[in-house]
């Protein structure tokens, strides 16, 4: 095909010019032949059009118009700055899907769950993505950190754009704390509330004022709600967009920091770009973020609709007059939690934490080292050591004294609640609806019984309990138990599971746990 | 061409091709998804319906139950049956209400009846947090799912061909003694006392209803027994009042078992009682002598009218069993005046009334012996 000059006058009126001349206008000024000699590798015209178009066009006037080829390298960045961009756009759009379903009150929020997820086409698939692009989120940014870290770019000249990024980091945990209390159930009513409560640890004053600035006057119900959604949804998101632009200014205007291998200690050569070095952002660079972007989609979609991720859950409604057995803080506080168990509390949870958050702050003012090979800082790879044992110290605590164990409770009842727990599936109740026929189904005659095999392989779980038992022991042991099935409506079972047991000073006992079961409400 | 431009074009390619396929991919994804949708809004629409439903099983339980009955059936004296076709039937007419059920039941529930029905002792209160009751709306609506559920008819037990040698006999006579049939029929061949004597029942069964044989007819009588209703009983005309919840309490086996029992009763000669098994009142409900315990006080008489009459079905401890859980139900405003009255009047479909003045063996003085003793048994205010 011919291709028109673009200096062609008079006005061009074939329809490939008219074509042309679309496409230029869409495209800043970028012609057919532009375009045809970019994807050849050819010479462009001078001026090159590329850098035109950057100084016309508000969205690329954002962007570098190249990039030192070194930094682009993905083993120096992972993407992981792009990443996060590209997560917080996905959360962006599915959380305005989502508030088009939604009412900010204890009344209303958790039946327009139910009409969200039973009702409203798509509703679930674009909870799951919200959910889980706002994990992936986290998951990113703590990513994005330790690279930063790791290749010293938080020193000079880029000191502040680290300030930004902690900054950042606050924000999208309480994004995503913010967003658990929302769908009002009892899975994240009590994981924020356990949350909030950590707070009550901080010095008297501060800790009111937190609480009832988040949680209102009683610490419960429409207050609660109502401030925790007005800051998910506008806040916190307005002060995300905020620091991603003083963040994102600063990256631009600095430049991504080169590999350090390239450079001199002290040296930032990262502006710099040699013209063999440059890589420019059109074509290839917003090439390979589309590609990034088409990538991060189908990985999110793909675990969304083909169910590699289980789905978010929806729990009970919210009660605040009943905490769940097993509720637990969101995974990222959980090391906090089990801080706060190991001895006072103050000392064990808020100094490490506010020290943890000064430090993370005062990073860049802290190291005074000019260099940023690891090789030649091994106190920034050693120092971090003692701080993730912490962590990790605080999670098993955690998990093993407060969250989801039930260890402190008499062995009985967490050997009931452990075949049947509140707000999960448990073995029992996973069984398919023809297994749990009616009738009296004791463990102690769980082979001769006649009963279907996997009520057979959950009453041989039961014993297996009974005799390792999962809580606290001294209260007494238990001996046996019998689960009473009954067929109580049409399409709703009756599961009483009576656990048998002998105090400490020997007196027969019985825990009882009663619950019903729902044909349709089968747990996936 | 330089062998820059070579790798370069290679890697155009490549991006070309890795993009391709992806948009391929997603849009693969997204027809799945959509071709899904219809499917798993259906199969998420019945689970959430499912746990609602079961909620408002364990909330009927904890705050209905103790007036209208742990099954629905209602208490006569107490309040209304819930668990009846006439309920579901002609409610609404009665009231001449406008609306549906569901309306109803939600509404009756939310704000509870605030006219009182000289029939109940009990006014409904108000069970919303909205009128200064207990519940959100989500659990009024859950335990208004579970009340109108009671409209579907149970699964009934799926009849299975009797094997010929007639095993299962011996476990169906266990049954028939361990159950409360015994409480009003007797053992075969003894009169019967509140309901039929069942002897030679494999016999006349096939003759009550048209064009049904002896089988089908006994599995009718377990699971419909309002069906056909005997003419006469040992005390009179024969009530309607045999529970009609069987299919509920039964599991196939036992269901089976009981069958085989009843077919196994070809003539009205006498059957031997199991070797410990209590005798029943034969000729029907005898007046009770006054017992002589060994310490003469109410709850020592008490006792010894329960451990004759009550304890079959309520068991030994009042945890209930074939009978009700007596734990459960104390929970009545007075529960000595309500053990009294449910005991005196008996409770439809479920148990006779014991008093004398309604056909049954105990005087005043005894109701309150045994009233008194129930109410030692199972603890008096919850």
């Amino acid at each position: 095909m011919t291709s028109p000059s673009p200096s062609a006058s008079p006005p061009p009126r074939s329809p490939a010019a008219l074509l042309d001349r679309v496409l230029a206008a869409l495209l800043v000024g970028l012609r057919w032949a532009d375009l045809r000699a970019l994807a050849r590798g050819e010479a462009l015209p001078r001026p090159d059009p590329r850098l035109v178009a950057h100084s016309r066009s508000f969205w690329l006037h954002l962007r570098p118009r190249y990039y030192h080829a070194a930094a682009t390298r993905f083993t120096h960045t992972f993407r992981l700055g792009l990443l996060a961009t590209l997560l917080l756009v996905v959360e962006t759009l599915t959380g305005v899907l989502l508030m088009f379903y939604y009412t900010p009150s204890p009344e209303q929020a958790y039946s327009d769950m139910v009409r969200l997820l039973s009702r409203v086409p798509f509703g679930q698939i674009v909870r799951d993505l919200h959910r889980l692009g706002g994990e992936a989120l986290l998951v990113v940014v703590l990513l994005h950190m330790l690279r930063t870290y790791l290749t010293g770019s938080y020193k000079a000249p880029r000191r502040f754009t680290w300030l930004t990024g902690v900054l950042l980091l606050l924000a999208v945990l309480f994004l995503s704390f913010s967003g658990y209390l929302l769908p009002w159930d009892q899975l994240g009513y009590w994981a924020v509330t356990i949350g909030v409560s950590m707070a009550g640890y901080l010095p008297t004053g501060l800790a009111q004022g937190v609480q009832t600035l988040l949680g209102g006057g009683d610490g419960s119900g429409a207050d609660v709600l109502l401030r925790f959604y007005l800051l998910h949804v506008l806040f916190v998101p307005l002060l995300t967009g905020l620091g991603f632009a003083l963040h994102y200014y600063k990256v631009v205007r600095v430049g991504i920091s080169l590999p350090a291998a390239l450079e001199q200690p002290g040296e930032d050569t990262a502006r710099r770009v040699p013209l063999a070095q440059r890589v420019y952002t059109i074509p290839d660079v917003l090439r390979s973020e589309l590609i990034w972007a088409e990538l991060l989609l189908l990985l999110l979609l793909g675990a969304v609709v083909l169910g590699v991720y289980r789905g978010a859950a929806l729990g009970n409604p919210a009660d605040p007059l009943h905490t769940p057995l097993g509720s637990r803080a969101p995974w990222y506080f959980r090391w906090l939690q089990g801080l706060l168990t190991l001895g006072d509390p103050v000392l064990t949870g808020v100094v490490p934490a506010t020290l943890l958050l000064l430090g993370l702050i005062l990073l860049p003012l802290l190291d005074r080292s000019r260099h940023r090979r690891l090789r030649r800082r091994p106190l920034a790879l050693l120092l971090p050591l003692p701080l993730i044992a912490l962590l990790l110290l605080g999670t098993v605590l955690e998990s093993k004294y407060s969250g989801g164990s039930l260890s402190g409770l008499p062995a009985p009842k967490a050997i009931a609640y452990t075949v049947l727990p509140e707000e999960s599936v448990g073995p029992l109740r996973a069984l398919p609806w023809e297994a749990l026929p009616p009738g009296v189904w004791d463990t102690r005659t769980l082979d001769s019984n006649g009963a279907p095999e996997p009520l057979r392989a959950v009453l041989a779980q039961i014993n297996a309990l009974i005799e390792q038992p999962p809580g606290n022991p001294s209260f007494g042991t238990a001996t046996h138990a019998t689960l009473v099935i009954s067929q109580w409506q049409a399409d709703l079972k009756r599961l009483v599971l009576r656990v048998f047991w002998q105090s400490a000073d020997g007196q027969p006992q019985v825990l009882e746990r009663e619950v019903y079961l729902a044909g349709g409400g089968r747990y996936d | 061409m330089t062998e820059h431009q070579t790798l370069r074009r290679r890697r155009d390619w490549l991006h070309l091709a890795v993009g391709l396929l992806a948009a391929a991919a997603l849009l693969a994804l997204v027809l799945l998804a959509v071709s899904r949708e219809n499917g798993r809004l259906a199969q998420t629409a019945a689970r959430l319906q499912g746990s609602s439903l079961a909620r408002g099983a364990l909330i009927y339980r904890e705050a209905c139950a103790g007036c209208h009955g742990v099954v629905g059936r209602g208490i006569p004296g107490v309040a209304p049956a819930l668990n009846d076709a006439g309920f579901f039937a002609n409610r609404l007419a009665e009231l001449n209400y406008p609306g549906d059920l569901r309306s109803f039941v939600e509404a009756a529930v939310a704000a509870g009846r605030p006219v009182p029905n000289p029939a109940y002792s009990s006014v409904m209160p108000a069970w919303a947090q909205q009128y200064g009751g207990a519940l959100r709306s989500d659990e009024v609506a859950a335990v208004t799912d579970f009340v109108l559920n009671w409209q579907q008819p149970v699964q009934p037990a799926v009849a299975v061909a009797l094997p010929a040698d007639g095993s299962g006999v011996a476990a169906g006579k266990a049954l028939f003694g361990s159950l409360d049939c015994l409480g009003c029929h007797g053992w075969p061949g003894e009169g019967g006392i509140t309901a039929p004597d069942l002897a030679g029942i494999a016999v006349n069964g096939a003759t009550r209803m048209a064009g049904m044989n002896a089988d089908e007819y006994v599995l009718l009588a377990i699971l419909g027994p309002s069906a056909w209703i005997v003419p006469d009983c040992p005390t009179g005309p024969c009530p309607d009042m045999m529970p009609r919840d069987y299919g509920v309490r039964l599991d196939q086996r036992q269901l089976d078992a009981l069958r085989r029992y009843l077919l196994s009763l070809t003539d009205t000669t006498p059957v031997e009682r199991p070797a410990g098994a209590p005798p029943a009142l034969a000729g029907g409900l005898a007046a009770v002598a006054t017992p002589t315990p060994a310490a003469n006080t109410p709850l020592a008489r008490g006792e010894v009218i329960y451990t004759e009459h009550c304890r079959g079905c309520h068991g030994a401890d009042g945890r209930g069993g074939v009978g009700s859980d007596l734990v459960a139900v104390r929970l009545s405003v007075d529960p000595a005046a309500y053990t009294r009255a449910a005991t005196a009047q008996g409770v439809a479909g479920m148990m006779p009334g014991w008093v004398q003045t309604v056909g049954g063996p105990l005087n005043d003085a005894q109701l309150d012996d045994l009233a008194a003793y129930v109410v030692e048994l199972v603890g008096g205010a919850p």
